[in-house]
């Protein structure tokens, strides 16, 4: 595989409402979402689709239209893809290295250089609280990588620990060491914040790295809605 | 307490730090990350039950979920965020009251007291409930709207839309007033209620109002 090429990209409209435009060379290879792939140029062309680690990984997940990933590329004449991502908010880029990976859910992903490899998070931890879309990819190697937030992002960078509500959590350095637990002391009897994808859980940071954050989480837009219903 | 608004947009969060022994109210649910030391508690809060009899308008149900922060450490960081999309405004609280929203109240001092309702009110309509919180004591008040919110600094007289009221200082004397067209249509027409405001003091508003558009989508997926 041919070393790390810089991909040209621009970010528009963030943080309310960010879309992203990826101008590609002849030859060049991505790897997007495809439920974001809003609009290509003719030259472009849509490859295999990737579903990622699917054998060595339990399906008690639907793997549904929304999260399929395609490889695309610019077999002779440079063209452009532009992915707008499922949710209104900001799109973030990271340039990757060899020494440092990134575990991020997969519903913030949104598009990465070819030299990227996926890998499921194996931890039996993380796939009992992966439910339908929100479950986490370890994602290592040398090139770019695009996120997308739901609302703002914030970056924090952990030095000692930190604790963060999972529902919040978009993508982390895997320099950190994590534990899932629930915090007993922040629920009361009775207590019930939201229907959906409120659990309650959060994720407890030790070490070293960076942590990216989303200042909304997207049940709440649905809760939000719930008592209107009944 | 120190409080920082950290994006103050369309999507801010509150980061708020907490030094020993300094406690930090917030409404249950709204943590997004934390480090430190912490002792976390969560109460329900229920009224006293004095303002059913005469304020006919305001509902039984005035209970709220708090959840009690200490810093046992001197570097405590909490990060609190509203569910919707809406911003933060910190509201420094001197010698008046300060009275808002249940909905728009995001946190506020330890030190600080709260109440359910405001017995002064007077509710013109039994289909209409406010769900008020007194909020006394010196100290920072953090609220959040729907949308954006702005502030007011109401002298002589000021009227608002009742769904788009936040907060406001006790220094204000308050009337709620019911608009309607008079004549045959009246019964077709939308309640609309105003409060109308007198006085000196800071007054909140929200750009947008939870009760119209939730209905309005609760309709359309009903219907399906």
């Amino acid at each position: 595989m041919s070393g790390h090429k810089k991909i040209d990209y621009t970010i528009q409209k963030n943080p309310e409402a960010a879309f992203l435009t990826i101008n590609l060379r002849p030859l060049d290879k991505l790897f997007v979402k495809t439920s974001t792939l809003t609009a290509k140029d003719d030259t472009i062309e849509i490859g295999r689709t990737i579903t990622p680690g699917l054998p060595n990984f339990d399906l008690n997940f639907s793997l549904d239209s929304n999260l399929t990933i395609n490889e695309v590329q610019a077999p002779k004449l440079p063209g452009s893809v532009y992915l707008f991502p499922n949710i209104l908010g900001t799109i973030q880029h990271y340039s990757l290295s060899s020494e440092v990976g990134i575990i991020s859910q997969i519903f913030s992903f949104l598009a990465c250089s070819e030299n990227i490899q996926f890998r499921m998070m194996s931890s039996p931890l993380i796939k009992q609280i992966s439910e339908q879309d929100s479950f986490f990819v370890h994602l290592l190697g040398t090139g770019e990588l695009w996120l997308s937030f739901y609302g703002n992002s914030q970056e924090i960078s952990v030095n000692n620990d930190y604790i963060i509500n999972l529902s919040y959590l978009v993508a982390f350095e895997d320099t950190l060491n994590y534990e899932i637990k629930q915090i007993d002391s922040l629920s009361a009897p009775g207590l019930h914040t939201g229907s959906v994808g409120e659990h309650n859980l959060f994720c407890h940071f030790k070490g070293i790295g960076k942590i990216w954050i989303q200042s909304r989480h997207r049940y709440a837009f649905l809760n939000f809605f719930a008592p209107f219903i009944h | 307490m120190k409080v920082k608004i950290l994006d103050q947009r369309e999507s801010s969060i509150a980061c708020i730090l907490l030094k020993n022994d300094e406690t930090l109210m917030a409404q249950a649910g709204t943590l997004v990350a934390m480090r430190g030391d912490l002792s976390i508690n969560t109460t329900l809060r229920r009224s006293s039950g004095k303002s059913n009899g005469k304020t006919q308008g305001i509902v039984g149900s005035e209970s709220l979920f708090l959840t009690e922060f200490r810093g046992l450490g001197d570097h405590n960081e909490i990060w609190l965020a509203p569910g919707m999309m809406g911003n933060i405004i910190i509201h420094k609280a001197t010698s008046y009251k300060l009275i808002a929203l249940a909905s728009g109240y995001l946190a506020c001092s330890g030190k600080m007291d709260i109440f359910f309702g405001i017995p002064e009110i007077k509710l013109p309509h039994k289909n209409i409930s406010l769900n008020l919180l007194s909020i006394t004591g010196k100290g920072h008040v953090l609220l959040n709207g729907l949308g954006s919110i702005y502030s007011i600094d109401v002298d002589g007289e000021y009227w608002l839309k009742t769904d788009h009221l936040v907060g406001f200082e006790n220094s204000l004397k308050y009337e709620i007033i019911k608009l309607q067209k008079k004549g045959i249509f009246q019964w077709f027409q939308p309640l609309n209620f105003f409060i109308k405001f007198k006085g000196k003091g800071k007054l909140y508003c929200q750009t947008h109002q939870a009760k119209d558009w939730g209905h309005l989508i609760a309709k359309q997926l009903k219907s399906k």
